[in-house]
């Protein structure tokens, strides 16, 4: 008797474990069960959520100074920092420019790309345009970090005040757009640009 | 006591041992019930299954589904129980619209009303009356008493309003054949002597196929053919039985013969009392007075002066014979127009005289009426505003001039370039607006057919050799471009059509060069000449797509336009087939004549010389 007392004493903890650890273990397992089909409900919505596409290029106008003098030139460069490796077949450029108040004279584009099929400075339209254009099949790769030297012109003011440069999108004529289109997939790559702002003094 | 202890000790280690086999079978139980819910569940909150029984079969090739009135909405749709109306089925558990807005056109019949075959969202009325809406087809009322009804076309007879209706003379209108659902003719014509056709439920996911034998008249109808001519459909409406009147005629209220008129009554003169002499001898006494027999009473026959029906004019009454035939009654007085004795109709308009229609054309009055047809004014003289006049066409005011244009397209024909994908005519899109147009006024925009002018070609050579120049005739303007009115012309493709142009304005004529709006237009209307010669400043050519889509230009060239050339270059199709879109001039290959047309178009998009 006194060994069947001993067998119930160990059996007893033994068993009582085993249910603890199966309470334990399974119900929580129901409960993640529970919380998985509550996510699945919820996941038509999150899919929908919109993806933010990363930005290909950071397109940035670069000076010496921005305090500049009436009748005097001054280089602005317009420059594209790659941000993701992308191979391009074309690269379309509008600038934005106050064209009564400023001369936009000596344009200069990048030499590693094809001379642009267009490249001038619309003083009706106060806009300066470049057209690149990749002709090889394979267009041309940008690596990350690459700095893209998308165009220099020399910039003199007629009178003194604040003036802007800004990479136009489309929005006062559908021409003056500013694009970067993918190889094959013909997309306009996303891109980020700033503004440059000038103080111009007598 | 220790015996005790023992027992107690077994119970316990046997309870025990229940609980640790019972728990992970119950959990596992539990588990699988949930997953039931949660496939029930899918994206619309079923929760519950409710089984198939009796009332409740499954389309044809389903073995299994769930009933719509009995399952349980817990999320979106508060339940609803079982109602009034035949229950419908639905099967599988995916989360397929298909499956579920089928649901309920499994069931043919059913207490539908208005709207029948209803759009999700609709508004519609349960059988008792309450307002709801329509889901998956069941009008659900709030607050979601569960009176679903199954909206599908109902059976055939019924809709032809009478269930023993099995016979008509001619096509039932389309809401008689399918009251409810929509009508499929399958014919419609009765070729074989019956009328077949199919009522469509929602989506057309079900229907049910009506008939009826068409006949020649309605069975056991009965009218007057003429009248002396009585006549009865027979019961099979196969046809007509006649019967022939005579002098009594048929009469028009019970569509049968009269019963026989008393013919003429001869007259029947009493006969002269004889007058009997005695003979002298012997003399004989008369022995009484002789009575002469009554002369008969006659009715008076009723003279017919019309047939039932006839019409004359009298004056400007138009009259017509009344039901006995036995004389004229007014029908319509008709006015000043007078009663037309020729149509026996009152006349509409006086004979001779003219209605202006539309487009500058004008109805005749012939017999009182007016014409169906039109005829047109002669030359340039219009009418308008419904004019009746014995002349109702006049010479305008003025006439705004119709524009011939010269127009050629960059890199399009010419004396060594070949369009086989493009044909004799083209299809552009032009715009005329006036220089300092009112805001919101756009001018006119019409498509119009290009066609070739024989050995002609632009002389100013954008690219290659000069361009076949295309004729736009009689592009006319209205009333309101006067001759001091200045104008642009601008002209382009249609957005999916062959060619792929940019819009390229036109204000001067024997223009050489983009012109530039702020300019002002050259075009004085009062010195307009006819060809305006545009062809020497061919319209751009390029706008292939945009921005990952090479199937619709965006209205101005860029490097998307470029991309799209890449992409298909080297490609051809065959001759006279529709141009790939980066085929520029219609030779039916991708090459490097149409990049060099887009290089120079996308240059000649900014180019805004002054004239």
């Amino acid at each position: 008797m006194e060994k069947n007392n001993a067998l119930f004493r160990i059996f007893i903890p033994i068993i009582a474990v085993i249910i603890i650890f199966e309470s334990v273990m399974l119900v929580s397992g129901l409960e993640k069960s529970t919380v998985q089909v509550k996510e699945s409900t919820n996941s038509a919505s999150i899919e929908k959520q919109e993806v933010k596409t990363k930005d290909a290029f950071e397109v940035t106008f670069v000076t010496d100074s921005t305090e500049m003098k009436v009748g005097k030139n001054y280089t602005v460069k317009l420059q594209a920092l790659v941000k993701e490796k992308r191979t391009l077949d074309a690269i379309d450029i509008s600038v934005k420019y106050d064209a009564k108040n400023l001369e936009v004279t000596n344009l200069i584009f990048d030499e590693k790309l094809q001379e642009p099929i267009v490249g001038k400075a619309i003083k009706e339209d106060g806009m300066i345009v470049v057209k690149y254009i990749i002709e090889t099949k394979q267009g041309i790769t940008f690596n990350l970090n690459d700095m893209v030297s998308l165009l220099s012109f020399d910039v003199k003011a007629k009178q003194a005040g604040v003036y802007e440069f800004e990479i136009a999108t489309g929005n006062e004529d559908k021409k003056f757009d500013t694009m970067f289109i993918e190889n094959t997939t013909v997309k306009a790559l996303p891109f980020t640009s700033n503004k440059l702002e000038i103080n111009v003094t007598k | 006591m220790k015996q005790n202890k023992g027992i107690s000790q077994i119970a316990v280690m046997v309870i025990m041992l229940v609980l640790a086999i019972a728990l992970p079978i119950t959990t596992k139980l539990v588990q699988k019930s949930q997953e039931n819910r949660s496939k029930a569940a899918g994206g619309l909150g079923y929760a519950e299954v409710c089984k198939l029984d009796s009332d409740c079969k499954p389309p044809t090739g389903q073995t299994s589904g769930f009933c719509t009135n009995t399952t349980q909405h817990t999320t979106n749709w508060p339940s609803f129980s079982k109602g009034d109306a035949p229950p419908v089925c639905s099967y599988g558990w995916g989360n397929k619209d298909e499956q579920r807005r089928n649901e309920a056109c499994f069931l043919v019949g059913g207490s539908c009303s208005e709207p029948y075959s209803a759009s999700w969202g609709n508004n519609c009325k349960t059988d008792k009356g309450v307002d709801g809406v329509v889901v998956w087809n069941l009008c659900l009322a709030n607050p979601y008493l569960g009176t679903a009804r199954c909206c599908v076309p109902d059976t055939v007879y019924a809709q032809l309003g009478d269930a023993n209706k099995t016979t008509v003379t001619s096509k039932p209108s389309d809401l008689l054949a399918c009251k409810k659902g929509s009508v499929v003719w399958v014919d419609g014509q009765a070729t074989d002597g019956i009328y077949n056709w199919k009522c469509v439920g929602y989506e057309g996911k079900v229907s049910v196929e009506g008939s009826a034998n068409k006949t020649a008249c309605v069975p056991n109808t009965k009218e007057c053919l003429d009248a002396d001519t009585a006549r009865v459909c027979k019961s099979d409406g196969s046809g007509w039985i006649n019967s022939e009147c005579g002098t009594a005629g048929c009469n028009s209220t019970t569509k049968i013969c009269n019963t026989v008129a008393p013919t003429a009554t001869p007259t029947i003169k009493p006969t002269a009392t004889p007058t009997i002499k005695p003979t002298a001898t012997p003399t004989i006494k008369p022995t009484g007075t002789i009575t002469p027999t009554p002369t008969p009473t006659l009715t008076p026959t009723p003279v017919l002066v019309c047939a039932v029906g006839d019409k004359q004019c009298s004056g400007n009454i138009l009259q017509k014979c009344n039901s006995t035939g036995t004389g004229w009654e007014t029908d319509v007085n008709c006015g000043e127009l007078g009663c037309n004795s020729v149509t026996k109709t009152c006349n509409e308009c006086v004979s001779g005289q003219q209605k202006c229609s539309t487009d500058d054309n004008y109805f005749t009055c012939v017999n009182g009426k007016w014409s169906t047809t039109t005829t047109d004014c002669i030359g340039d003289e219009v009418c308008t505003n419904n004019n009746v006049a014995n002349d109702v066409c006049v010479e305008p005011d003025y006439i705004a001039p119709k524009l011939t244009m010269h127009v050629s397209m960059l890199g399009i024909g010419g004396k060594n370039i070949q369009t086989q994908c493009l044909g004799d005519t083209i299809t552009l899109r032009v715009n005329v607006a006036k220089f300092n147009a009112a805001e919101g006024d756009r001018g006119i925009t019409r498509q119009v057919t290009a066609t070739k002018v024989n050995d002609k070609f632009s002389t100013v050579k954008i690219a290659g050799d000069g361009y076949q120049v295309y004729e736009i005739k009689d592009f006319a303007l209205d009333t309101t471009y006067l001759p001091s009115d200045k104008i642009f012309v601008n002209v382009t493709s249609l957005n999916n059509g062959e060619l792929k142009l940019l819009a390229t304005l036109y204000g001067k004529n024997n223009q050489t060069g983009g012109y530039a709006a702020q300019n002002g237009s050259q075009l004085l209307i009062s010195a307009l000449s006819n060809p305006l010669s545009f062809y020497n400043y061919p319209i751009l050519n390029g706008d292939i797509g945009s921005d990952n889509n090479n199937t619709l230009g965006d209205g101005v060239l860029n490097g998307s336009d470029f991309g799209h050339i890449k992409n298909q270059w080297g490609k051809s199709v065959d001759s006279g087939q529709t141009p790939l879109r980066a085929d520029l001039n219609g030779d039916c290959v991708v090459d490097s004549l149409d990049f060099q047309i887009y290089k120079k178009s996308s240059e000649e998009q900014y180019a805004s010389k002054e004239f």
